[in-house]
This record gives structure tokens, C-alpha cells and sequence, in this order.
């Protein structure tokens, strides 16, 4: 991997990087859309290519459990498999182990689980999780990680972190060995849950190690944690890291997180849901996400957002069209689909260009007031982006500003 | 009226050569070689042909079924569309209808190019099989998602003026109420269509030009005096007040562009029907027979090659809609076949060979035989990257081995890639000529289906639309160059040769439910339960279930773990 710090933002921690993989250049900051099954909900490798995306995202263990490492290995890896000739990351599978099974167990050899096929005991080792990366052939992989889910508490945690790290070593060892390690570039996990003291000791052990490590992930997040928690521990953790090293969020897909951990310093994100809220009817939009399957959307011709150059927008597709297609059509999630991906490469490409042209808090502020102005800025956006010398509200009579996680949601009410 | 559309609607045109036979049956009924062009007044001036015989699609609420804007524009098989009316009757007005500054409304709202399309409105689905409630004097019953709507004919002929669609099929009562049809049901049929046809002439414009193109159900159901009745309705001299209304045409037949069928209710009534030399063919012959010979003729809901091969040769249909190809992607197929039967196949393996000696269509990816089998999805048609070095994508060339040009077989580098950034790197450079990607492979489909991703079905429709382009492209090049005689044995070679059998009788092809069967023969009915099998196993522990089925071949994947 070539990486390559650009340009940073003179009052945030915001930066703007070049990252160099076997598949290509990816320019961080960037959303990372997820292909579970090695594909992005009903669209093709040239669809995705052709709205400028260069970086997605496998599972691993799903790719593992189908079509399977011996499938895999014969036809040369996930990007033939999928025809995806662009950047391609993969996560370890320690996450869905744990989503997944309710049967799970840690040990220190590995995470011991029922097979969903044969439901017989079945153990997935830190090696066996690079074994299996190498074969899907991720221009990024993840190191295993123990993972608890995001509010668990008491000593589960700190074991959970040590125990990552312990499993960061045998990943390194394992990957160096392979010799797969040129092609293909290892990121650690940075483990901790929602205890600062603990997110310190993690971060001092894994940074030690940085000299083996392409990059870094924070994972523990996103998993219904409280926005104030969240972003403090985002904060923390990029604030550990070293400044030579891409920066990962792990998890996180709506805007206002997308812009706040831009701020603090995050390179790369990735979540499901910009392309499942598409196939719930949802497409978004710099003034908030629309919920296409309004009654108030039956006539409206216009399309979703104005001067979006995805394919939907550009061809002046409406919302009146989707509204009566949506959930009903599978063309018609494609549509949106594509829409909310280019939604997402737009948010991170303004950031891009805004962090390079040194104009990102004002960036920051035009977001926030046309997607919150109406219905109220969220407090913890503000408090966060305060803390990297940017407020929001600067200027401003009378702004409104509401509690809570601030979602914005069209919500399911017809008039 | 159906009002003249605010430019003068495109010109519609249709010609058609009698091809001569040995056979003893009359040249009205031959397969024939033809081409629609339809030629628009517009700024854009552009022309569309259609050489037939050919195929047409039908849209689902607006979209041709999995395929996103970019693929229908890549698809050079979409050349037609139908777009059924009846689901925009769910809210009022009907939003196609509000596009007061449109010159193409429904190129518009759907998003179709007036440049490639062809866009044909008609009021109801014609796949369509399930019972409804009888039409009445001054309304058709019609479906939405919400239930049964009554549409009044004064309402339609208002949304098809307002909507000037390219083409319009006129309002006909064709009964979808349980069969059989009483003689008086049927009597009432014709009458009610008739009516309907001269309520949505009146007035004519005196300019044959301003006249909108419509095609007209040939109705009558299965009771040929009927349908000799009303075709001759058609061409009869009017006199009196129906003279009158229509002035000046002499006749109705004078203001019809082309006769359409639809098979779904005619089988549906077949089924009921004891008379053993009521075919399909045989009704199709009685309504033509009086009928110029000049006009196209439109079959919708045919169940697959078989069907289009016998209603080409004996009854010289012109157009066939290609809705079963597009099931057949649904249900995770993909075609594999040719007209005419391949002589020396090479390449990947051939379709399978079932117990009765006929060869599938295509493939039923859902089969754990796929799962490792790379190869690109038809064997009897290359890929774009095995064909050539220089792409011409949107096109079926008439090169010796056949081409898929499909964005299966032959992805290509896209075109345009969006920029976010100023930093962005990855624009294309326009200089550099377009290159072929591999193909996708059953491999890849295989997993995708059983993974319930939906871009199988996008990639294996935009294949079987291609195939079925192709497959008419070879009966013309056969018609063309060796004539009716050598067709017709080509035929018959092809109907022993494939297994698709769904047609094989007439009165068998309708499901207990009086659902209309899926085509393929023993292949889409696999394929069918298959996709039936894999669709309800979803959720917790469905894995399990899976490894059940399918035993040793499973396991041995997980071992991996």
C-alpha cells in the first residue's frame, strides 16, 4: 500500500489522503459500500465502477460459507469471482460469528461455532480467518477481533481487547509468513468498547505494532452505543493513531456520523445502509432522507434530488415513478440504490475537495444547516465538531437544537 | 376520442412479404418477413425498425422487470414496450397523465428514449390470468394493488389521449370471468367491443396522418363464427349513425394499425373446451382470414420458443412479447438455445438431455452442478471477450459463431465514471476503446441465487432478452435465405430437438391454480420450484435445511471453516 497524506484541514483533524492498492487509487476520505455476498443489492461490478466507486467491501464469512474457499481459489479470488477489478476490502468474520450465532464461544484459540450447515462445533482461528482472506484476496483484510457487542460491560470487555491484541499478533504473524502481505495489506481493530481507559490501552499496544500494520479499524461501535459515547470514543481513538496510517470506521453510514468522524480525523467508513434503506423506499439527500413511499411523493415529478449526477437523478427519473414502484419492483431498489451509493461518494468527495480547497468547516456548516436546519441540529454533532473548533450554530438566531441520536427520518406518516 | 397527439402521432408504417410455400394452405397464413418503422415528426426525427419476426416486452408498473435504466438502454433487444395501464388507476389523477408539458409523456415519466423505444399502451397486464369481475356496459374491469377497479371507457380514452403513447390498444370486453362463456356472453363481447372501438374513433380526423396508431384485440373468444364476426365487423362498409360518427373512414378496419391476441384468456377458455380441433392456431387463422393482409399481427403471453415457431408458421404472426424469458430469468434461468438446432456444438457443456430425449432450453442455475462451472452462461454463444477485440456492443452482428451481446456475457468498461472529487483519478480516458470484461459465470449466478441476490436476475434477464433476439434474428436469416419449405423442417427439427413441452397441448398449459405455466418444459418447472424452495428458506437455520437437501456437497464447503 501507498499512502499519502494530501492535505489537512487547518481547523479540524480532517484530512484528505491517497491510498494505493493492487486494485487502483482510492482517495480518502470514502464511504465503502457493502457487497455481503459479493455483490451491492441488485446491481453489477460495471454499475459500480461507472458511479466512480473504488472501494467495497466482501464478507468474509459469509463469502466462506458460500461459494466457498475451494470455489474461490479455483476461479482466482473475489474480484474475478465478482467481476470487480477496483479495490476490495474484507472483514475478518469475528463480527458475524457473533451476530449471527447464538451459540458462539470465545476461546483463546479462536471463536468456537455451530456450523450452519452441519450445526457441529467448529473453531475460527486468527490464522484461519487470514487463510481464508487470503483466498477471497481483499486488497485489504481485517485481523480477527473478539468482539462484544457495543454495550456490553464489566471485565467481558477488557478481556475482549487484550485478547484482540494477542489475536492482531498471530494475524501479523500468520500474514507475514504467507507472503501475501505485499498484495495484500493487514488492518488491526482497535477494540475497547465504550471504556476510555481501555480504548487507551489498545491503542498504545496495537500502535506499537504499527510498523507491521497497513492501517487502522475501530471497531466495538455503532452497536446502539449513545452518539455522545460514540464520538468521544472516535475521538479518542483517532486521536491515538498515527497520522501515516488510514484511519477506519467501522459501521457507521448515515451523513451526519459520515461528516463528524471526517472531522475527527477518519479516513474510511463502511454500513449497509445506504443501499438496504434504499430498498425500503428511503433515498437520500442533502436535505435529509426522502421516504419515497409518501403519498405526499405520488405526483411529484421531480427528480429525487436536483443536480445529483447519478443515474437515476440525471435521467430526471421521478419520485411519482419511484413512489409507485418502490418495495413493489426490484428494478426500482436498483434505481434508488444507485442514487443513495452516489449520495455517499458525493458527501466524501465535497469533503474531499472542501478539506483540500481549506474550506471544510464551512462544508461542515452548509451540511448541517440544509439537512438539520428544519427540524434541528442534533447536540451531539454540535458538541462534537466543537471540539474540533467548529460550530455549527456560530452565527445563527435562534437555532434549534434537539437531544437524542437526531436521526432525521421522513417518518411513515401519510398526510 | 383518442385526440391526436399535440406534434401528430409517429408514423407508424408495416410491410410485409408474403414468403411462398409448397404447402397447399393459403399465403395469408405464412411465415412472413416483415418490418415495423415507426418515424417521429419530432425535433428528433429519429426512426425505429423493428424487423420481424420479432419481439416485444412488457413492462411492470413502468419497469421491464429487474433492469435499472441503464440496462434497458444497453438491452438492444428493447426495442418495444407495453406498458399496462391498470396499476397508475391506484391514485387520481393517473400520474402518467400529468405531464401537461410533455411532448412524450410516457417516454418521460418512464424514462424510455424516443431515439430506441417504442412505447404501446394498453389498459391491462397481458399476462394476467386470475378471474375477475364481468366488465361492464361503459367500464372494463382492471387490477391494482389494492383490489378491482372499474375503468370507464370515456376515463381511458381520456388517459390514452392525454398520455400520446406511440401506439394504444383499444378497449375490448374480453371476459375474464370463469369459463366457459355463454353464447350470449360472448354475443355481448363483440358488441361491447365495437362499440368501444367506435367511442374511441369518434371523431376521426380527417387527416389519415393525425390518426393515432391503434391495434385491436381480434375478440370472439373460442367460438370461431364469433371471431369470423367480428373481423368482419371490422372491414364491413359502416352506414347510418355508426358512418356517421366515424366519417370519414369507410370502414373501422381503416383506422386499425395492427390486430393483437392475447393468448392467457384464450387457453383459460380452452381449457374448458371439448372440441378437439379448437387450436389456438385455428382461432388465430379465423380471425385473420377476412382480415388485409398488410397489417401486423401482435401475440402477447406465448410460453417460449415452441409457441412462437408454430404461430409463426401457420399463422404468420409478426411480433411476440418475451414476458416467459424474463419469468425464466426470475426463476434463475438461463437460455441456452437455438433455431436452428446446433449442428457440431463446441464449448462448455450443452444443456441436459431429460428422459424423453428433448434437450433444455437453457440452464437452471439453481442446480448445485453450477456451482463450480465457470463458464460464461450460454455455451452455444460466445462472450464478448472470446468474440473479438473490437466491441460493438449494442448489437447482434450477424458474425458465423453466435454472439451473447448481453451484460453477462460481454460486460464492458463502463463508459462514463462519476467524479466526486477534484482528486478523483479513476475518470476513464475517452481515448482508449472500450474492452471487454470476462463474463459472468453460472458459477457466479449460481451464487448469487442462492443467495437471494438480486442482481442474478438483472444479469440472467438482460441474457434471455438477448437469446430471444437472437433466436428471432436466426428465423428470419432462415426464412430469408432457404425459403418457407426449409423453415418449416428446420421447425419441426426444433420441436424434436428441444423439451418445451408446456405448449405441446393446448389445453394443458394452465396450473391447478389458473396460473399461466412457466415456459421451459421440464426446466422451468425445476427451475420454478427451485426458486420456490430457495425463496421460502429464508431465514434462521435455513442453512441447515439446505444441507439437508443437497447432503455431502455442503459439507464440504463448510469444512473449510
Amino acid at each position: 500500500m501507498q499512502f499519502e497524506v494530501l492535505a489537512t484541514c487547518h481547523t479540524t483533524r480532517a484530512r484528505v489522503s491517497r491510498m494505493k492498492l493492487a486494485h487502483g487509487v482510492t482517495l480518502l476520505p470514502t464511504f465503502m459500500p457493502v457487497a455481503t455476498q459479493a455483490a451491492i443489492k441488485g446491481l453489477t461490478a460495471q454499475q459500480m465502477e461507472s458511479l466512480g466507486v473504488t472501494l467495497i467491501l466482501n464478507n468474509t464469512y459469509h463469502l466462506n460459507l458460500r461459494p466457498g474457499i475451494k470455489i474461490l481459489n479455483e476461479i482466482g479470488g473475489a474480484h474475478k469471482f465478482q467481476g470487480w477489478n477496483r479495490n476490495l476490502l474484507t472483514d475478518s468474520g469475528g463480527f458475524q460469528l457473533v451476530s449471527l450465532n447464538k451459540f458462539t464461544t470465545i476461546t483463546e484459540e479462536g471463536a468456537l461455532f455451530q456450523d450452519p450447515f452441519t450445526g457441529e462445533p467448529t473453531m475460527l482461528t486468527p490464522e484461519e480467518s487470514m487463510s481464508i482472506q487470503h483466498a477471497i484476496g481483499g486488497d485489504i483484510v481485517m485481523q480477527l477481533d473478539d468482539v462484544v457487542p457495543s454495550l456490553t460491560t464489566g471485565p467481558r470487555v477488557g478481556e475482549a481487547m487484550q485478547r484482540s491484541v494477542r489475536w492482531l499478533d498471530r494475524c501479523i504473524e500468520f500474514h507475514q509468513k504467507s507472503g501475501r502481505d505485499e498484495s495484500q495489506n493487514l488492518f488491526a481493530i482497535v477494540q475497547g468498547g465504550l471504556d476510555p481507559e481501555l480504548r487507551k490501552q489498545c491503542l498504545e499496544q496495537m500502535v506499537q505494532r504499527k510498523d507491521r500494520i497497513a492501517g487502522f479499524a475501530i471497531g466495538g461501535l455503532s452497536g446502539g452505543e449513545a452518539k455522545d459515547i460514540f464520538w468521544r470514543t472516535i475521538k479518542q481513538c483517532t486521536e491515538g493513531l498515527p497520522a501515516d496510517r488510514p484511519r477506519y470506521a467501522m459501521g457507521v453510514g448515515f451523513a451526519e456520523d459520515l461528516l463528524v468522524c471526517v472531522a475527527l480525523g477518519i479516513d474510511m467508513a463502511d454500513c449497509v445502509f445506504p443501499t438496504r434503506t434504499a430498498r425500503f423506499g428511503v433515498a437520500l439527500t442533502f436535505n435529509g432522507p426522502l421516504n419515497l413511499k409518501l403519498k405526499k411523493h405520488s405526483h411529484d415529478l421531480k427528480p429525487i434530488e436536483e443536480g445529483c449526477p447519478c443515474p437515476t437523478c440525471s435521467s430526471g427519473t421521478s419520485r411519482a415513478l419511484l413512489h409507485h414502484t418502490i418495495t413493489i419492483e426490484t428494478a426500482a431498489a436498483h434505481t434508488v440504490t444507485m442514487h443513495n451509493l452516489v449520495f455517499q461518494a458525493r458527501l466524501m468527495g465535497g469533503a474531499r475537495d472542501a478539506i483540500l480547497a481549506g474550506t471544510f468547516p464551512e462544508y461542515l456548516r452548509k451540511f448541517f444547516e440544509d439537512y438539520y436546519g428544519d427540524s434541528g441540529y442534533p447536540q451531539w454533532c454540535c458538541d462534537a465538531l466543537k471540539s474540533v473548533g467548529v460550530d455549527l450554530l456560530e452565527g445563527l438566531e435562534k437555532p434549534k437544537v434537539v437531544q437524542g441520536d437526531g436521526a432525521r427520518w421522513e417518518y411513515a406518516v401519510d398526510q | 376520442m383518442i385526440r391526436l397527439s399535440r406534434m401528430g402521432p409517429p408514423r407508424l408504417t408495416f410491410s410485409a412479404s408474403p414468403l411462398p410455400s409448397s404447402s397447399p394452405s393459403s399465403s395469408h397464413f405464412n411465415p412472413r418477413l416483415g418490418c415495423l418503422t415507426l418515424q417521429r415528426d419530432d425535433a428528433t426525427k429519429s426512426t425505429i425498425k423493428i424487423a420481424t419476426p420479432g419481439l416485444l416486452t412488457t413492462a411492470s408498473r413502468g419497469f421491464i422487470p429487474h433492469l435499472s435504466r441503464d440496462h434497458v438502454n444497453s438491452t438492444a433487444a428493447i426495442r418495444w414496450v407495453n406498458i399496462p395501464f391498470e396499476t397508475f388507476l391506484e391514485r387520481v389523477p393517473p400520474v402518467p397523465t400529468t405531464l401537461k408539458d410533455s411532448l412524450h409523456p410516457l417516454h418521460d415519466f418512464f424514462k424510455y428514449d424516443t431515439s430506441k423505444h417504442i412505447v404501446c399502451l394498453q389498459a391491462r397486464d397481458p399476462i394476467d390470468s386470475r378471474d375477475m369481475p364481468s366488465n361492464g356496459r361503459d367500464h372494463l374491469s382492471v387490477r391494482c394493488i389494492r383490489g378491482v377497479r372499474k375503468l370507464r371507457i370515456s376515463d381511458w380514452n381520456f388517459y390514452a389521449s392525454s398520455t400520446y403513447p406511440d401506439v394504444v390498444v383499444a378497449l375490448s370486453d374480453i371476459p375474464f370471468t370463469p369459463p366457459p362463456h355463454s353464447q350470449k356472453r360472448i354475443n355481448k363481447s363483440l358488441e361491447r367491443s365495437t362499440q368501444w372501438l367506435l367511442d374511441s374513433l369518434s371523431p376521426v380526423p380527417p387527416n389519415p396522418e393525425d390518426r393515432p396508431n391503434l391495434l385491436v384485440h381480434l375478440v370472439g373468444g373460442i367460438n370461431p363464427s364469433a371471431r369470423q364476426a367480428f373481423s368482419q365487423a371490422l372491414t364491413e362498409t359502416l352506414f347510418g349513425a355508426e358512418a356517421h360518427r366515424v366519417k370519414p373512414l369507410k370502414n373501422l378496419d381503416d383506422a386499425i394499425t395492427g390486430y393483437t391476441f392475447d393468448l392467457v384468456p384464450l387457453r383459460k377458455a380452452l381449457k374448458w373446451d371439448t372440441a378437439a380441433d379448437n387450436t389456438l392456431v385455428h382461432l388465430i387463422q379465423t380471425s385473420l382470414e377476412s382480415l388485409p393482409f398488410g397489417k401486423p399481427r401482435i401475440v402477447n403471453s406465448v410460453r417460449g420458443p415452441q409457441d412462437i415457431l408454430r404461430l409463426i408458421s401457420a399463422t404468420g404472426v409478426d411480433l411476440f412479447d418475451s414476458q416467459w424469458a424474463v419469468e425464466l430469468a426470475t426463476f434463475g434461468v438461463a437460455l441456452d438455445f437455438t433455431f436452428p438446432v446446433p449442428s457440431s456444438p463446441t464449448g462448455p457443456p450443452l444443456t441436459r438431455i431429460r428422459d424423453n430425449g428433448k434437450t433444455d432450453i437453457g440452464h437452471n442455475l439453481y442446480d448445485g452442478k453450477y456451482a463450480t462451472d465457470f463458464n460464461r452462461l450460454s455455451t452455444l454463444f460466445l462472450d464478448g471477450q472470446s468474440k473479438s477485440s473490437t466491441p460493438t456492443p449494442t448489437s447482434v452482428t450477424a458474425t458465423k459463431q453466435r454472439w451473447c451481446p448481453c451484460a453477462a456475457c460481454s460486460p464492458v468498461s463502463p463508459l462514463i465514471q462519476l467524479k466526486h472529487s477534484q482528486t478523483d483519478e479513476h475518470v476513464p480516458d475517452p481515448s482508449i476503446p472500450l474492452e471487454y470484461r470476462p463474463a459472468y459465470t453460472r458459477a457466479y449466478i449460481h451464487h448469487l441465487l442462492h443467495t437471494h441476490e438480486m442482481s442474478a436476475h438483472a444479469l440472467l434477464t438482460m441474457h434471455n432478452l438477448s437469446v430471444v433476439d437472437h433466436f428471432f434474428a436466426d428465423i428470419l436469416d432462415t426464412l430469408e435465405r432457404d425459403g418457407v419449405d426449409k423453415f418449416v423442417q428446420e421447425v419441426r427439427k426444433f420441436r424434436d430437438w428441444y423439451d418445451d413441452d408446456v405448449v405441446g397441448d393446448d389445453t394443458e398449459d394452465l396450473g391447478e391454480a389458473g396460473e399461466v405455466e412457466v415456459a421451459g418444459g421440464i426446466l422451468g418447472r425445476e427451475a420454478k420450484s427451485d426458486w420456490v424452495s430457495v425463496d421460502k428458506a429464508r431465514g434462521k437455520g435455513r442453512l441447515a435445511r439446505e444441507k439437508e437437501k443437497t447432503g455431502t456437497a455442503v459439507l464440504e464447503e463448510a469444512e473449510v471453516v
